[in-house]
């Protein structure tokens, strides 16, 4: 097996997992709503058909007891009640963490096989606990037009074998299986369900598409029918075809239905006194007399007269006398008359319904176009076109006449098909004439009316639930034309040429200025940057939609909240409701990714921390069932991700006293901090308000875990809450990372990118305008006091600030975590675009740069982290 | 190997899987007047199956395994 199967496998897998996950979940909030059933039902059953591909025994038995217990559920045997949702949740768990370690190690480790085990085993008790005694409607098979069955092409012996059950008591059922096209890449093989069929009595296989060329056929597509007769009963068939309802089309038949005599109508003895005898012996009811008789008559005839095969019939027949009674004496009939027996006659148990009639100027004209066809046949030269075009004429007649409900006119016309072959056509020409005349509307109308046929109408519509349960599929088809599945590498690298591409052509506008200063060029120059013009817009083209299509919606975090609330807020006994908004908003993919983990921890918080016990929150007056609204939206270039909650929001004054204690902050800062620097706390690492730290939370990593997260990705986190009406943290990232503008500044003689989202504005500040505050140097801007940093400090460089001439410093003031802080450099230089690369190895310690670019000169800028580079300096 | 090729015989050995689908389409292709012996089959994937339904190969044993030449032959005659 291809590695690539493999892989997509697991991807698939994957998918499969969170669906099954997130229906699981609207399933217990919204009760037993059988869409959604049918849905889980069919996700668990295809990841388990994947699953049997790989040898997977373990991860097959859990699906498989799932979907059983799915299967169950969906009718109506068991309530889809909060246990057996976490027995299903806690399965797919499992079989999510085999995903992880197929993915990591290739191998299920033995622990993990023994927990999918032990949960099969649970299902599977669960199962025989005994089921609720009622039952809704199941997906019911489709029927099949009776007249259309080729059920004389079954051989006289199988049909003999299937009366014989029939009249033993055994019902018959025919069946068409078309299995979808797409079956075999679900891990289906149609061939070996219908060898395994119960109770097959016949079956056949058709390809059901004609091929022109066989060089070009998609051969794990399924291109075949399969139809079978069994004496099974029909909740035998529904159980064995259970996976695949909306592929079995059904219809249960009557033993006349197959007691089709055939063979040849001339020659042979004459049989007038047969059938005169027969009646007597009949009455007398002397059988052992009329079966010699028969046996006498069988011997002296061909075996392949029409004849031959009724007497065969009747031998048949004798033996479920007086029941087959009836039979007999239409085959006796039939035997006088040379045509198919009427056993319209036989009064039957099964109420019928009245036959759709062809009205007969429906059928005139079907006549009509037949022998145009035909004398167009005669002109033809290739012979399996001839023969094709024959069959076709044949088929639409044969059908006309068995939806006119015209039966006897339909035996005359297959009995004399016998004598039809494509070189042979003379006799259907001849027939179609004769019938047309009979047939024409002029004189149809005096053509007996024909009585309501034994066939038994059925209704050929799926059932509602049956297109429900087909749709998917459908819709799954159409999507794969559209949606292309491509690895994230493969963006990643051409994300990377792109940045390449930028950062290169960059170089143009350098090679320009020499061409003008060095060369003495300033054509070519102005051509160069003509030139540069063109490729700069395609390139910020290029990488605008390389942008676009990293970009995802946050609803891939967002998904598996729903669970994550269910499972936390169950276990703290806590009543709440998740409402989640803007599920569409899209940001790049590394943005979303990173979002996962501060989100958890922000909800864990808000459940651990924020929301109350029902019953507090009753005594407070408030709603018993707490909500959680997650909301993502569009800010400029930023995505916006606030978590609220209605719980009873953050005690300030306990939130300074913890941190006082934990020796966060100064006894002075106790009284001096502001409710919003107060409420900044909870982000310190080692902060944790709750006196028990539970297993959720509180263990003093949530909310400082957020922040880094956050800062690393270059956005900002902040929290507002009111005292007993809940708390609202907000997430503000940019859309992507991949393109940052910068500053570039200059200090100590090197150049350094400051990230612009930081600046706030750069200014010069004359040196008598700088004040010393406690050993810190500080100036006013704008009415406010703010700190002034020295680059040089900060970075350990061993040099003064360079003055301009009016003794001015170049100040680059920055706003870090809403706090507007002057970072003293030597001299600024231009913006730019650039790519940004994380530091790797050893220099990703370095926290005071957030990476490096390269520059359209060649040279290696490094990027400053504003954030570290300040706070480093605080602590 | 659950299929031999042999020039122009192909022996179809015990199950044949969805994955031979492959192979026994390339060797089809491959042959004017292809030759299939199943009597060492005990059963073949429906891919493999409507392969031999597409290109009619001349069944020169059919298996031995009395379930799927009963199978086969249903499905084969007429």
């Amino acid at each position: 097996m291809s590695n690539q199967v493999y892989e997509q496998f697991i991807l698939e897998g994957r998918e499969l997992l969170q669906r099954i996950g997130d229906v699981l979940i609207t399933l217990e909030e919204t009760g037993g709503d059988s869409l959604l059933l049918n849905e889980l039902f069919r996700q668990v059953h295809t990841l388990k058909g994947n699953s049997g591909l790989f040898d997977l025994p373990a991860m097959t038995r859990l699906l498989h007891a799932a979907e059983d217990l799915l299967s169950q559920i969906r009718d109506g045997q068991f309530d889809y009640d909060p246990q057996t949702a976490d027995l299903l949740l806690e399965s797919m768990d499992i079989v999510s963490m085999m995903f992880d370690q197929l993915e990591g190690s290739g191998q299920i480790e033995f622990d993990t096989i023994q927990q999918a085990e032990d949960k099969t085993k649970a299902i599977r008790s669960r199962l025989s606990e005994g089921a609720i005694e009622q039952k809704v409607e199941e997906p019911q098979p489709k029927g099949l037009t009776k007249e259309l069955l080729p059920l004389n092409t079954i051989p006289e012996a199988i049909r003999m074998g299937a009366v014989r059950e029939a009249l033993e008591g055994k019902a018959l059922h025919f069946i068409r299986y078309s299995p979808e096209p797409e079956s075999f890449y679900k891990g289906e093989d149609p061939f070996f369900l219908v060898r395994q069929t119960p109770q097959m009595l016949w079956g056949k296989v058709y390809l059901r598409e004609e091929v022109s060329d066989l060089g070009m056929i998609d051969i794990f597509r399924c291109m075949v029918d399969f139809e079978l007769l069994t004496s099974s009963d029909i909740e035998g068939i529904k159980e064995h075809f259970k996976y695949v309802t909306d592929q079995i089309a059904l219809v249960g038949l009557k033993p006349t239905e197959l007691i089709i005599p055939v063979g040849t109508h001339n020659g042979g003895p004459v049989y007038g006194d047969f059938v005169a005898e027969a009646r007597d012996y009949l009455r007398d009811g002397n059988l052992e007399v009329f079966r010699n008789a028969v046996r006498g008559l069988l011997e002296l005839s061909a075996e392949g007269l029409y004849v031959a095969s009724a007497l065969r019939w009747i031998m048949l027949l004798i033996d479920y006398m007086p029941m087959s009674r009836a039979y007999i004496e239409a085959l006796v009939m039939g035997i006088e008359t040379l045509e198919p027996p009427q056993f319209d006659s036989i009064p039957e148990e099964v109420p019928r319904k009245e036959a759709k009639v062809t009205p007969p100027e429906e059928l005139y004209k079907i006549l009509i176009m037949q022998a145009k066809v035909l004398d167009t046949l005669k002109a033809e030269r290739d012979p399996t076109t001839k023969e094709g075009k024959l069959k076709g004429v044949i088929t639409s007649l044969d059908r006309a006449l068995s939806s006119a409900g015209m039966d006897s006119a339909l035996g005359e016309f297959r009995a004399m098909l016998q004598t039809v072959n494509v070189a042979h056509i003379e006799p259907l020409v001849s027939w179609i004439k004769k019938t047309t005349e009979v047939h024409h509307p002029e004189t149809a109308d005096k053509a007996p009316v024909l009585g309501p046929s034994s066939t038994e109408q059925v209704d050929a519509k799926p059932t509602e639930e049956e297109r429900a349960v087909a749709r998917p599929s459908g819709t799954e088809q159409g999507a794969i034309g559209k949606v292309l599945r491509v690895e994230e590498h493969r963006i990643d690298r051409l994300m990377n040429l792109i940045g390449e591409l930028v950062v290169a052509k960059n170089s143009l506008p350098y090679l320009a200025q020499r061409a003008e200063n060095l060369y003495g060029q300033p054509e070519l120059a102005k051509e160069l940057k003509g030139q540069y013009q063109v490729i700069n817009r395609i390139a910020e083209e290029m990488h605008d939609a390389i942008m676009q299509v990293r970009m995802v919606p946050v609803s891939a975090v967002f998904q598996r909240f729903p669970r994550l609330v269910r499972d936390v807020s169950k276990r703290l006994n806590k009543k709440v409701r998740l409402h989640i908004e803007g599920e569409q908003t899209e940001a790049d993919k590394n943005v979303i990714e990173a979002l996962s983990e501060p989100l958890i921890h922000i909800i864990r918080n808000s459940l651990d921390h924020g929301i109350e016990l029902p019953s507090q929150r009753v005594k407070e007056g408030k709603d018993e069932v707490a909500t959680i609204t997650i909301r993502a939206r569009h800010e400029a270039d930023q995505v916006l991700i606030e978590v609220s909650d209605d719980g009873c929001g953050i005690d300030i004054e306990k939130v300074k006293h913890k941190a006082y204690t934990r020796g966060l902050i100064t006894e002075q800062q106790l009284d001096s901090l502001s409710e919003a620097e107060a409420l900044n706390l909870i982000f310190l690492p080692g902060f944790s308000t709750l006196e028990t730290a539970s297993d959720l939370s509180g263990r003093g990593v949530g909310m400082d875990v957020v922040r880094t997260t956050v800062d690393s990705l270059g956005g900002t986190v902040r929290v507002s809450s009111v005292r007993g009406r809940g708390t609202t943290v907000s997430i503000s990232l940019p859309l992507s990372m991949a393109v940052s503008h910068v500053l570039i500044v200059e200090s100590g003689g090197r150049r350094y990118g400051i990230p612009m989202d930081t600046v706030v504005q750069t200014l010069r500040v004359h040196r008598d305008a700088i004040h010393w505050i406690k050993g810190r140097a500080t100036t006013v801007i704008r009415q406010r006091v703010v700190t002034l940093l020295s680059l040089n400090e900060l970075l350990d460089i061993d040099s003064q600030h360079l003055l301009n001439e009016e003794g001015e410093f170049a100040v680059v003031v920055l706003s870090v975590r809403g706090e507007m802080v002057g970072i003293m450099v030597d001299r600024f230089d231009e913006t730019a675009d650039i790519i940004l690369k994380p530091l790797t190895g050893l220099l990703s310690m370095v926290g005071v740069f957030s990476g490096t670019a390269i520059m359209g000169d060649g040279s290696v800028l490094l990027i400053l982290n504003p954030k570290e580079l300040v706070y480093a300096n605080r602590v | 190997m659950p299929i031999e090729f042999d020039n122009d015989t192909a022996r179809l050995q015990d199950i044949v899987a969805v994955h031979e689908a492959e192979g026994l389409y390339e060797w089809l292709l491959g042959q004017s007047s292809p030759k299939v012996d199943l009597s060492g089959c005990k059963h073949l994937h429906t891919a493999c199956l409507q392969l031999l339904m597409l290109f009619r190969p001349k069944i020169v044993a059919m298996p031995e395994d009395e379930d799927l030449k009963k199978a086969l032959l249903m499905s084969t005659e007429a």
